[in-house]
């Protein structure tokens, strides 16, 4: 399937397949993450409306209201504007003509992860939740956040139709120990525990907590193979021997048919996915691209191209080291 | 007290290019063809006044020399995460201390210049190795810096063949047909 963007954020145009494993790379704002928050934007809205009680030929506007209040809640910044234009397969939104259609998938939906941090906002998040259930006053938050709490906190309501025992298994090896839920207080929290010692989230290694989103939106039967997971940035916080790992992790759930959007500018993230997914026979479904210059581009329909360049933009900071190498031999000739 | 030149004029039967001191015997390639700069080669030196290689000093390939600093050159037809870091300290410190022999013998005072060792290497041309031969570069590099902790050597720079060309201009205004 494709995602075609128009006119959003800082992006004018981007079509991205995303078939199995789909590869965003570029510098820091450039608009790569803004691709898989349109994605998520688009689709949660679409299952807000779509679970609400309201006439369905009388949600187009709702669904409109509802992207822009998600979007409100997903960034700060102004990405919507007013001939902003989002499609994947039959869901459409159109800012120019306000108009919106949602297609017909049934539980088609986006999991964001951007950070690794969300464990440590556990109790700010969950205190949100008890509040919201009491009293009726919308507390400020992140969506992103929100919708990631959720889904480590509560089991979905239909089980996912993937075997994923490999990936925990793999996860568990990684990280020397698993994860389990503490069913003392608070039973939406997650332990890690390690040679019979339990440690609370918020006190494990952020690399530890990378893993460990995966870990549980696996067993709360999240990753399914309707679900789009969009993963901004996996190689923070991990060493890049653990950034393969994450990426072995990764090619291993396209493997089994969940669809990933990745963001990275790691060589070391890049590269892996790049590889594993050709010992995992999947790279005929991955594809890379490049933000750059307001456009997220496959150069000449080639990953190989795109690669390069991609790879070639990563290596930039290595001329700087170079400059300085030179600026010290000058002033060894100079004096 | 001598200085450089007696050294120069002593051992001009040595006298040779970047070309031939960047020759990788085993594989038959040059890093670099240039055959307009003057240097001494060294490896050749030490060959002759150490015949039995058994008993002969490790040596880098070639000396430049500008003013008063010394250019300590060694050419690696390797990329740097192949480069054994051991063999290239070795023929520093073996090849620096053999020089040093020679300036006594000539009565030059080593004090005078600096030397600065300089590990050429092959060129990373693709995309994807290019990021990796940066940082396996710290590798080498790192490896070498104790020498100039130690004050042995007053800097060292291990880069690509394609660096030092470039510096090459920059820095003396001439062209090497590297």
């Amino acid at each position: 399937m494709e995602l075609q963007l128009k006119n959003i954020g800082m992006i004018k145009e981007a079509n991205v397949k995303i078939d199995g494993l789909t590869v965003i790379a570029g510098e820091n704002d450039t608009g790569k993450s803004t691709v898989g928050k349109a994605l998520f934007a688009l689709l949660k809205a679409r299952l807000f409306v779509l679970n609400s009680k309201l006439e369905y030929s009388a949600t187009n506007s709702q669904y409109l209201n509802k992207i822009e209040w998600l979007f409100n809640k997903i960034s700060k910044k102004q990405l919507l504007k007013n001939n902003t234009f989002i499609k994947i397969e039959d869901i459409e939104v159109d800012f120019s003509k306000r108009s919106a259609r949602k297609g017909n998938r049934k539980f088609f939906d986006g999991i964001f992860i951007e950070t690794p941090f969300i464990f440590n906002l556990y109790q700010t998040l969950s205190g949100i939740n008890k509040a919201n259930s009491i009293i009726d006053f919308e507390i400020e938050y992140n969506y992103l956040w929100w919708d990631l709490y959720i889904k480590l906190s509560q089991k979905a309501k239909t089980f996912s139709d993937i075997d994923f025992g490999n990936i925990l298994f793999k996860i568990e090896n990684i990280t020397h120990g698993s994860f389990r839920k503490y069913d003392e207080i608070s039973k939406d929290k997650w332990v890690f525990v390690k040679s019979s010692n339990e440690f609370e989230m918020d006190n494990v290694a952020m690399g530890i907590k990378q893993f460990a989103i995966i870990y549980a939106l696996i067993k709360n039967g999240y990753l399914t193979k309707d679900r789009i997971l969009i993963f901004d940035e996996p190689e923070v916080h991990l060493h890049p021997k653990w950034q393969l790992e994450m990426a072995k992790v990764i090619v291993e759930l396209v493997k089994n048919g969940v669809k990933v959007v990745v963001n990275s500018h790691s060589p070391y993230m890049i590269e892996a996915l790049k590889k594993y997914a050709e010992v995992e026979n999947v790279y005929d479904k991955t594809n890379f691209y490049l933000a750059e210059d307001e456009y997220i581009k496959q150069l000449e329909d080639s990953n190989a191209v795109t690669l390069s360049k991609i790879f070639e933009k990563l290596s930039e900071p290595f001329d700087i080291f170079e400059e300085m190498e030179s600026d010290s031999l000058e002033k060894l000739i100079n004096g | 007290m001598a200085n450089i030149k007696l050294f120069l004029r002593e051992y001009s039967s040595y006298k040779s290019s970047f070309k031939e001191t960047s020759l990788d015997d085993n594989n038959n390639i040059y890093l670099c063809n240039d055959t307009s700069q003057e240097v001494i080669n060294f490896d050749k030196l030490i060959e002759n006044l150490y015949p039995n290689s058994n008993i002969r000093p490790k040596s880098f390939d070639a000396i430049f020399i500008y003013e008063k600093l010394i250019f300590l050159v060694e050419f690696k037809n390797q990329k740097p995460s192949k480069i054994d870091n051991k063999e290239v300290q070795k023929k520093l410190e073996d090849g620096k201390i053999e020089l040093l022999k020679l300036f006594t013998q000539l009565n030059i005072q080593k004090n005078d210049y600096n030397f600065i060792y300089c590990v050429a290497y092959k060129e990373c041309k693709e995309p994807t190795s290019r990021y990796k031969c940066g940082v396996e570069k710290g590798k080498t590099q790192f490896g070498l810096e104790k020498f100039i902790e130690s004050s042995f050597v007053k800097k060292v720079y291990t880069e690509n063949v394609s660096f030092f060309t470039k510096e090459f201009k920059k820095q003396f205004k001439k062209e090497l047909m590297c």
